[in-house]
């Protein structure tokens, strides 16, 4: 049987603001607005498989991922190509999605990061229940935890 | 002393390097692989005095390269560095031999306090 997750909203503004402080050593801006232009939009996710079942889902905008990549590399920004973009940004859905594993109470599995050039494909995202919108560098930032109704529905039957 | 970092990704093995010279291992000479399977011939060619470990990756996972070594003898000193910090891991890492579990985000400090007894 799938259990339900006990994040709340306040958790993972902490969880983002942790990640942010250590990696980019800048917490981010919270309650900013989420207004990209879709096409401009990368995403990266990570599955969480097992007790409970979902995505969560690092989304900026273009400029942002080159400019987090480029924080994270030490470089500037014209040395960073598209491959050291999208490694960069999954990584961060990496931390963040163990982060947020390790708040539940069974046991589960973290997918390899993926990552997506435009608005992630994953089903249900605008509607997430649990959604963070931040700014970094005045960037937009939206990080979302998931919840695989499906998948945990047909666990829980 | 010589010091191999696993992790599939890129920007971690160079922030797990930066966070080492932060931490005050700067004279230590860094190594990098990027799965467990490349991790296994890198190891074999230039035996590290310390493995630094990622867990979840492609190929061969940081768990199944901690395996693999001991199942073959090797007992080179080896630690995790993954976003994997549950309890439930910690207890998996520390069955199948490894020293230490940092998780990801870190701090130079948390390096330092796990680093120091195999590094001095």
């Amino acid at each position: 049987m799938s259990e339900m997750i006990m994040l709340e909203h306040r958790d993972l503004e902490d969880i983002v603001s942790q990640v942010w402080t250590s990696l980019m050593d800048q917490e981010p801006a919270n309650t900013a607005p989420w207004d990209p232009v879709a096409s401009d939009v990368v995403a990266a996710g990570v599955a969480i498989s097992g007790c409970w079942n979902g995505w969560v889902i690092v989304e900026t905008s273009q400029q942002g991922a080159l400019d987090l990549a480029s924080t994270l590399f030490d470089l500037p920004m014209d040395e960073i190509a598209p491959s050291d973009l999208a490694d960069a940004l999954g990584e961060v859905a990496n931390i963040v999605g163990g982060s947020v594993k390790s708040t539940l109470a069974g046991t589960a599995q973290l997918s390899l990061p993926s990552v997506e050039q435009g608005p992630s494909t994953i089903a249900g995202l605008s509607e997430a229940s649990l959604q963070v919108h931040a700014a970094w560098h005045s960037h937009p930032l939206r990080i979302s935890v998931l919840d695989d109704n499906s998948k945990n529905m047909q666990e829980q039957s | 002393m010589k010091i191999l970092v696993v992790d599939d990704s890129r920007v971690m093995r160079q922030i797990v390097c930066r966070t080492l010279r932060q931490a005050g291992f700067a004279d230590h000479h860094i190594v990098e692989a990027e799965n467990g399977a490349h991790a296994c011939d890198v190891i074999a060619a230039e035996s590290p005095d310390l493995v630094l470990s990622d867990w979840n990756m492609p190929e061969m996972t940081g768990i199944e390269l901690l395996a693999h070594l001991r199942n073959n003898g090797q007992q080179v000193p080896f630690g995790f560095v993954t976003s994997e910090g549950t309890q439930e891991m910690r207890d998996r890492a520390s069955a199948a031999g490894a020293m230490f579990l940092v998780a990801k985000p870190f701090t130079a400090d948390m390096f330092k306090d796990a680093l120091t007894p195999v590094l001095g």
